[in-house]
């Protein structure tokens, strides 16, 4: 009866031993089935995803050189189903639509976050889509969307079947287009560094939701908020005050003020200074002189040859 | 001990026999089913459609079906491919237009033919702006599609499907030497020949009405089980009758297509196929077609009497809570009722409503209207807030009256005279066609 003389640890060690031939047989049994199963398969070189070959024309080159090599952005001013959204009915945007929106966005856009930050800030921070639609995203409550962003990447810009190439009114522009596109890159801006929350009490009680469309632009400012859409939700409020305040001159925001009333006028300088201290400390960004250089560069489009790729 | 031992030799055998069923079960040489990747053999038939696409030298006609439900009926484009950009005309613009824009092949949910930018005319079909079209509600327009899967292409036919509708669309190639500008402008003038509001059906010993809503025959009719039955085949213009968007069977009897006819007076279609069964153009008479239309008033078509009636009702009604009225037609309601129905405009919105009729048919050319007293919508509210009694004073002057009729074109007017039998000065002028500011038009 050798066995019961056994002491617990000899058991274990036995154990150990067997463990080790068992290993041992799985480790060549193993090696020898995946030496005989995979001897012939080769791998394909060629990538089964790259399917969508297109045909670069000038204005996708012109693209390919302005937008995508200096800032890795992408404008797609094509249709695309994969970044649209399907709830509504759309139209693709004109070509020549188009061409004048991507040299308006470099001018007074891009090239305005240059001027003030150097390359480096957009090319980190830009979102790395536009993609363009020619109609308006009509809402069954009878507003329409001019902007949308999604998650600091993609910002669409609808309606721009109605830009007038031949001559151009920078104050349509300014409101369908850069007050949209500084309205959505504040977004990109907040979701990448908060601001203080002290900014969501000032109208606490005050947002109004969907019904913002209900809002005059006059009871808007009334009531502390730069435009109807501000007065819907905190974050969209915030990003109102820049985008308001950078697309138009300090006349029209004194008289904004003006209008407001003094209580109004108090919740809107208040949220301005939160929006002021917070470009600032987070970006380095000096609003004012952002404001500056973007009523400089809109001036200039009125003698710009909007049809002309260079 | 014993316990592990066994265990051990079991794991053992287990190892042994996996190892012998492992090595059978794993053949070394993979039978690819396809030759290619699916990237390559995806890649090859994009190619293959664009190319089946471009060498059709004098482009396609395309059978365009708007509107999920095809509601419309359906409509003639042209379509030339070249590299990546499209030429494209239709029935539905100047005969001798063409628009370019791009166009894209690409892989989604199996091969995509999309209209990827803007085409004048195209697009007019899935623009949201209803104003484009002039057809659908506001932010749906006339709810067509930009983009098509490709259920199938040789050279003879492309068969797309919408992707948004799931509207089957045919392509067929265009005969070389066919003048484009030509071909539309005959297309066109087939359509206007070939314009009625009503028909009769004569199939299977029946006679079943039909009334032609935009491009659809909407047929009214008991079965075979004796149920009424509607049923709308919506059509699409040829330049020798009409094709349905579906084969239609009424009664056992499949028509696909009908070609026009004329014989003296009688203008009617017989079907393509042979088939035994006719579609005869019917002319209600003027009574008829008036209580089964929408006809929009317009102030200039009032007579002195009723312009004294609306213009107290703008003055003391309408001015006073700041709106204007949107438009104004007798007709059928959203409700299903004969009604004065109505939309009034206040900033922005609108507010619609109808005070109900009831009319008595009488002769070919006469009617007799008497105010049923109850509304819809905003109907009654109108007509106590607003003092529209005065609008629709004339039509029944406090309890009834007899109006007999009159039109530019009996058997397609586009206006109805209507002259109160005992006072004719109260005459009141209404039109087929949608009158937007009755009170400036």
């Amino acid at each position: 009866m050798p066995d019961l003389l056994l002491t617990q640890d000899d058991n274990f060690d036995k154990k150990k031993t067997c463990m080790k031939n068992i290993k041992f047989v799985l480790l060549i049994v193993t090696a020898s089935i995946l030496f005989w199963s995979c001897g012939e398969e080769t791998l394909d070189s060629k990538s089964i995803f790259d399917n969508d070959e297109q045909v670069m024309n000038e204005f996708d080159q012109w693209l390919y050189t302005n937008f995508t090599v200096p800032y890795n952005i992408e404008f797609k001013y094509r249709f695309d189903d994969k970044e649209s959204n399907t709830n509504y009915n759309l139209t693709p945007a004109r070509l020549d639509k188009s061409v004048a929106l991507a040299i308006l966005v470099k001018h007074l856009w891009i090239d305005v976050y240059e001027e003030l930050l150097g390359k480096e800030f957009l090319s980190k921070y830009s979102p790395r889509l536009f993609h363009l639609i020619g109609s308006p995203a009509y809402n069954s409550q009878g507003s329409i969307i001019l902007g949308t962003a999604e998650g600091g990447l993609k910002v669409t810009l609808y309606n721009v079947n109605m830009i007038d190439v031949e001559n151009p009114d920078i104050d349509m522009l300014n409101y369908w287009y850069f007050k949209t596109m500084h309205h959505e890159f504040a977004h990109i801006l907040h979701q990448t560094k908060s601001y203080t929350t002290d900014f969501n009490l000032i109208s606490a009680t005050d947002y109004q939701s969907g019904s913002w469309v209900n809002i005059g632009d006059d009871e808007a400012l009334q009531m502390g908020f730069v435009s109807p859409y501000g007065s819907s939700e905190s974050q969209e409020d915030f990003v109102e005050v820049l985008a308001v305040y950078v697309t138009n001159t300090d006349e029209y925001w004194q008289s904004m003020l003006e209008v407001a009333g003094d209580e109004g006028a108090a919740k809107i300088t208040q949220k301005f200074h939160i929006v002021e201290d917070y470009l600032k400390s987070s970006w380095n960004i000096d609003i004012t002189e952002l404001r500056e250089i973007v009523i400089r560069r809109s001036a200039e489009v009125e003698t710009m040859d909007l049809t002309k790729l260079n | 001990m014993n316990d592990n031992y066994k265990n051990m030799k079991k794991i053992r055998n287990i190892t042994f026999l996996l190892g012998i069923i492992l090595f059978f079960s794993c053949n070394p040489v993979e039978e690819n089913l396809f030759e290619d990747s699916s990237s390559i053999r995806i890649s090859k038939a994009l190619q293959d459609t664009h190319d089946v696409l471009t060498n059709a030298e004098n482009g396609w006609l395309m059978e365009y079906f708007p509107s999920s439900q095809q509601t419309y009926g359906g409509f003639n484009v042209l379509a030339k491919f070249s590299d990546a950009e499209v030429t494209i005309t239709s029935e539905i613009a100047d005969y001798d237009t063409t628009e370019k824009s791009s166009f894209s092949l690409k892989q989604s949910a199996g091969p995509v033919l999309t209209f990827d930018t803007y085409n004048e005319i195209f697009h007019t079909f899935s623009d949201p702006n209803s104003s484009k079209s002039g057809l659908g509600d506001n932010g749906v327009g006339m709810g067509g599609d930009f983009e098509f899967l490709i259920l199938k292409s040789t050279q003879d036919s492309v068969i797309l499907k919408g992707k948004k509708t799931g509207n089957r669309i045919i392509m067929t190639p265009i005969q070389s030497g066919t003048d484009w500008g030509a071909y539309v402008e005959e297309l066109q003038e087939a359509s206007e020949i070939m314009a009625f509001k009503n028909f009769e059906y004569h199939v299977a010993g029946q006679i079943i009405p039909v009334r032609v809503s935009y491009r659809s025959l909407i047929m009214t009719y008991t079965n075979e089980e004796g149920n009424e039955v509607t049923v709308s085949a919506p059509y699409i213009q040829t330049l020798t009758g009409y094709k349905l968007y579906q084969p239609l069977t009424i009664l056992g009897v499949t028509v696909e297509a009908f070609n026009y006819g004329k014989e003296g007076d009688t203008e009617y279609f017989t079907p393509v196929n042979g088939t035994d069964a006719r579609l005869v153009a019917v002319f209600p008479p003027l009574n008829q077609t008036l209580v089964s239309g929408d006809w929009f008033f317009a102030f200039s078509g009032l007579g002195s009497f009723g312009k004294t009636y609306w213009n107290h009702a703008k003055v003391n009604g309408l001015d006073a809570i700041g709106e204007v009225l949107y438009y104004a037609y007798l007709g059928t309601h959203s409700d299903g009722k004969y009604a004065f129905s109505f939309a009034s405009a206040f900033g922005s919105s609108l507010y619609g409503g109808a005070l109900h009729f009831n009319y008595e048919l009488i002769d070919e050319n006469k009617v007799k209207y008497s105010f049923a007293l109850t509304g819809a919508g905003d109907g009654v509210w109108y007509y106590n807030n607003a003092q529209f009694v005065y609008l629709i004073y004339p039509l029944y002057g406090g309890s009834n009256k007899t109006f007999t009729l009159t039109a530019d074109n009996e058997k397609d007017p586009s206006w109805i005279l209507l002259t109160d039998d005992s006072d004719p000065d109260n005459t009141i002028k209404l039109f087929a066609n949608q009158i937007i500011w009755p009170f400036s038009n």
